[in-house]
């Protein structure tokens, strides 16, 4: 029987491999899908907005996960069957209805329209850039990243798109380790249309590196003008 | 036979089977994935490969023009060939941009595209207005072999695609660059007779605002930054060159982020902002706003009859944009913006880079033109709400203008001429949104 006891163990943890495998696949989506849906599900598409949310539906008992911000599967389901229960249209989007119904108020994304020239999207990709590269770094900093970008942009030697300059070839580390997906926060968002504005803490750089962790050689050779908190900042 | 002992065997049987059924299932798995990884990495090459034929292309369609730059006598078919060499120079500095090439090595080749762009459509503007265009059409041999190098090189480049089973990705593996063209321009621009977006004149020019104004310490700037925005334990984070010196300034104000950018010559405020959080609703309106900016703005230095332009509010904050006026002539040079919290009226910033570099006195000759006849330089289809005389900066200089503001379906445009003959200078048109109004 002691014989039979083990089996019963070993076959119980391959079919619990095989479980826990085939989820792991199954949940396998890379992140910018997971924004890309929830961009058209909650309004504003922030973490916060999608977190206050979650919050609600559990408080109400439709929602039995983590808190986590990011719009899933189980989030829709929630939303689907409070609706169901409260007589809305079951279509998962917490439209101004659902909103109300579930008694919170959701901040907008407040960069729906253009600034300075710019387009809602450069604006939103900028915001990315200056929250993947700064985010930690006082106000200024962030302000300072996106006047760099800014500063590339109407540089000669750089391409004359926001979107160009910050997709170039190894130019952002946020891009390379897919960061510059993350959603940003107020903070990085007010920082970039400050700069969009015309702030520049660095007085034309084009250039910033952290020397705790860069690896170029070419960037040490360059003269820094400024610091600010882990940032070097240099013109050329 | 035990029942043991055939339940045993079932579960071996059934063990085995299971384990089988996992490495078959991963190996699929791993199979797929790995096809779907190929799949990507092969559309990823197509891009690379493609971005390399399209800036090929460009480059070689860029230099023909050029070349034919060279033997053209006539004007109007040299603006005509400038405009070709305007589009292509333009086609391929956007997709050069895309090559997967090390962008610290490879600024120069931009700078050449972006340049050649810039030159050809100063070329046309120039030769438009019926200027000597002879300093430029000098210049036409050296850029063209330039350009020739150029495609030479992508053309070498563009070559290896498709032999010897060439992959540029392979290369980016192996942490080869790619070379496509030269490091660095080989020509050198006049910069009296070209003064684009991309020329290198701005950079040279200094300040003249500044001019014959005292140096200060490092010490004074502190006590600039401290008495005037109330930053409390700055520090001097870096001294900052280029047109102008200046003291970087960090520190806080209000318990917030705080930074200031103090001028070495006068200890002007350049820039400077407050991190404040700026949450809850508005309550402040346009006027009250504008009232607080001018305050704000006399507080800070920046003096000489300083009028709102310009109102820009987002979120719970708003931009308010302030001009020097003097005997009817507003001067956007000088321009600050001051950024006021529409919750409470605090000061949120203010940048002033434009009024510390051009505010002096300017004695420009009355204007030829009556508003009237201004008016009438502009298209007839405009509906004008409004005439004034304004400085707008053009290029390294200002030129002194009508501002004719008028609508036309709808859409709102500012046209300026030229206030002795009448040329139309530059045309800026209004996006209206719900963040209140820009100037595209």
């Amino acid at each position: 029987m002691k014989k039979l006891k083990v089996l019963c163990l070993a076959l119980a943890l391959t079919l619990c491999f095989v479980g826990i495998a085939g989820e792991a696949v199954g949940r396998y989506e890379p992140g910018v899908s997971i924004t890309a849906v929830a961009a058209n599900i909650v309004k504003g598409d922030t973490a916060a907005n999608i977190k206050k949310v979650q919050q609600r539906l559990k408080e109400l008992g439709y929602y039995k996960i983590a808190v986590d911000g990011i719009w899933g599967p189980k989030t829709r389901a929630a939303v689907i069957a409070f609706q169901r229960d409260y007589g809305l249209t079951q279509d998962g989007i917490v439209g101004s209805r659902t909103e109300k119904a579930l008694g919170i108020t959701l901040s907008s994304s407040s960069s729906s329209g253009a600034t300075g020239g710019y387009s809602t999207s450069d604006m939103n990709l900028l915001a990315r850039c200056v929250y993947a590269e700064a985010r930690g770094e006082p106000y200024t900093g962030q302000v300072a990243v996106a006047a760099v970008v800014l500063n590339r942009v109407r540089s000669s030697k750089f391409p004359n798109t926001i979107s160009g300059v910050i997709y170039q070839n190894n130019a952002f580390t946020c891009v390379a380790d897919g960061q510059i997906n993350y959603t940003p926060n107020e903070t990085a968002r007010n920082a970039a249309r400050d700069a969009v504005n015309g702030w520049d803490p660095t007085n034309g750089c084009l250039y910033y590196y952290n020397p705790a962790t860069a690896t170029s050689k070419w960037i040490w050779s360059l003269k820094v003008e400024l610091t600010i908190g882990r940032h070097s900042f240099a013109r050329a | 036979m035990k029942v043991s002992h055939k339940i045993w065997i079932i579960m071996t049987v059934m063990l085995v089977a299971a384990l089988i059924g996992v490495v078959v299932w991963l190996s699929v798995w791993l199979y797929g994935e790995r096809m779907r990884a190929d799949n990507a990495r092969m559309q990823m090459e197509y891009v690379y490969e493609n971005a390399l034929h399209d800036s090929l292309d460009s480059v070689s369609e860029m230099e023909n023009s050029l070349a034919k730059l060279l033997v053209s006598g006539s004007r109007a078919e040299n603006m005509s060939i400038a405009a070709d060499v305007y589009k292509d120079a333009a086609a391929a500095a956007e997709v050069v941009g895309r090559l997967p090439v090390d962008m610290y090595e490879h600024t120069g080749l931009q700078k050449f595209l972006n340049q050649v762009g810039d030159f050809a459509a100063s070329y046309i503007r120039s030769a438009g207005s019926g200027a000597d265009v002879s300093a430029y059409e000098e210049q036409f041999d050296d850029i063209h072999s330039a350009a020739a190098e150029v495609r030479r090189q992508l053309a070498e480049a563009a070559g290896r695609i498709g032999t010897d089973g060439y992959s540029v990705i392979n290369d980016i593996d192996a942490g080869l660059n790619i070379s496509v063209g030269v490091g660095e321009a080989v020509i050198e621009y006049p910069s009296i007779i070209y003064d684009g977006p991309f020329s290198d004149a701005d950079n040279e020019s200094s300040w003249k605002g500044l001019d014959g104004l005292p140096e200060i310490s490092e010490e004074q700037a502190l006590a600039v930054a401290r008495d005037k925005l109330g930053i409390e334990g700055g520090k001097i984070v870096g001294i900052s060159t280029g047109a102008a010196v200046m003291y970087e300034i960090e520190g806080t104000a209000g318990g917030a982020d705080a930074y200031a950018s103090v001028t070495k010559c006068g200890g002007m405020i350049a820039s400077a902002a407050i991190g404040r959080e700026t949450e809850g609703k508005g309550r402040l309106g346009e006027d009250e706003a504008a009232e607080k900016a001018l305050e704000y703005a006399e507080a800070l230095g920046y003096c000489g009859c300083l009028t709102p332009v310009w109102y820009n509010e987002s979120g719970s904050a708003a931009v308010i944009n302030l001009a020097p006026e003097s005997d009817g002539i507003i001067y956007y040079p000088d321009l600050v913006k001051i950024k006021v919290s529409l919750t409470d009226g605090a000061l949120l910033g203010a940048e002033a880079c434009g009024y510390c570099a051009n505010h002096c006195e300017r004695a420009y000759p009355p204007a030829r033109m009556t508003p009237a006849s201004a008016e009438k330089c502009v298209s007839s289809r405009l509906t004008v709400t409004n005439v004034r005389l304004a400085v707008i900066p053009k290029g390294s200089s200002e030129r002194l203008c009508y501002e004719v503001a008028g609508t036309y379906k709808g859409l709102d445009y500012f046209v300026y001429v030229d206030a002795c003959d009448g040329t139309q200078v530059d045309i800026l048109r209004v996006i209206d949104d719900e963040q209140g109004k820009l100037v595209a």
